[in-house]
């Protein structure tokens, strides 16, 4: 893993936050639902899963936003008996942080807000690498060889 | 699109099935997960109603592995067949890499079909992406009911492109698996 670049200092940004605060768990996802860095211990928690439903239920509050005339809802707070969550759009993305139960949000918010604005830029980053931009971006013959050969295998072996 | 992200070295692709109310999108996913090896599925997630009509979606994640370097991943998204669920629909669409159209093979439901696949049409290009690059396979579910359509007429109201299209009875899991595989192949080729 390269130490240095835009998923480095997001996750650097993520892991510190996580000490400072006692955060559970952190992730930026991008507006597909999938996981673009994490940070922390997700323990019993579908990482995967959890990104797939934080994704859409931020589009979902931006939809909502734009039926009373608000351009966003920035910042969804979640607060549980065992753990919370808060979320933001962050550099074109979504930011999700899991507290356990022992941290209030109205204590936690204007942290966390800071901590979306220390890793919008390599957020913002770390898209544009990935293709989020649009940029169109190719794997080797390879690749694309070796996940069809494995795709057969799986698939056949689920009929 | 496809997400490749170079630094952490992963690639997860979005697959979409649309289709009309009841066309059996849920059906193809619910079978995926009953039966692929338990090992490479993630947790299935069912967004419904209590009559479990999908209210926003069913996710169901597939990780291939570590191929060539790259943690490769599909993630299965379903949508609202409902029509008054288009702004769901639509949501779900965002940052799509392959589409599955979940057609229902019966006589009374050719209009919905059709009204479901200009629907279709009309969220993808709302985002800018454009249909004819997007991979995209249709599937004719439920060849096993009496009221069912030809393939010949259904391919003429939906497919005049000459697309990848497949046969199916979802209910039985008779070709869902071949039609994840037809699209998963057109998603990894458009990526070289």
């Amino acid at each position: 893993m390269k130490e240095d670049g835009p998923l480095f200092d997001a996750r650097d940004g993520l892991g510190r936050y996580l000490v400072s605060s006692g955060a559970q768990l952190a992730l930026v996802i991008d507006e597909a639902g999938r996981v673009l860095v994490a940070a922390g211990d997700a323990g019993q928690l579908d990482a995967t899963a959890f990104a797939s439903v934080v994704a859409a239920h931020y589009e979902a509050n931006l939809q909502l936003a734009s039926l009373v005339g608000e351009p966003d809802f920035r910042t969804l707070l979640h607060q549980g008996e065992q753990s919370s969550i808060y979320i933001a759009g962050v550099g074109g993305a979504v930011l999700a942080v899991v507290y356990d139960g022992t941290r209030r949000l109205a204590e936690v918010g204007p942290e966390a807000l800071l901590l979306a604005e220390r890793v919008e830029s390599p957020i913002r980053e770390l898209i544009a690498e990935s293709g989020g931009d649009g940029r169109v971006h190719h794997l080797s013959p390879d690749w694309v060889e070796a996940v069809e050969s494995e795709i057969d295998r799986l698939f056949k072996e689920g009929v | 699109m496809s997400m490749i992200n170079y630094a952490s070295r992963e690639i997860n692709c979005k697959i979409v099935y649309y289709g009309t109310g009841l066309g059996g999108k849920t059906t193809n996913l619910e079978h995926v997960y009953a039966k692929i090896n338990p090992d490479t599925r993630g947790k299935m997630i069912s967004l419904a109603t209590e009559t479990d009509r999908t209210l926003f979606f069913d996710f169901l994640p597939i990780d291939l592995g570590e191929i060539r370097g790259f943690k490769t991943r599909f993630h299965l998204y379903t949508v609202p067949g409902q029509v008054y669920y288009n702004a769901s629909r639509k949501l779900i669409l965002k940052g799509v890499d392959g589409i599955v159209f979940v057609a229902d093979s019966q006589e009374d439901r050719a209009e919905a079909n059709v009204e479901a696949m200009h629907n279709l049409y009309e969220n993808v290009e709302s985002y800018g992406y454009d249909m004819e690059t997007i991979p995209f396979v249709i599937q004719y579910n439920k060849r096993d009911l009496p009221n069912i359509l030809p393939v010949e007429e259904l391919r003429a109201q939906l497919n005049p492109n000459g697309l990848t299209d497949l046969e199916a009875i979802a209910t039985e899991g008779k070709g869902v698996f071949e039609t994840l595989q037809a699209v998963s192949k057109l998603v990894v080729k458009a990526l070289s």
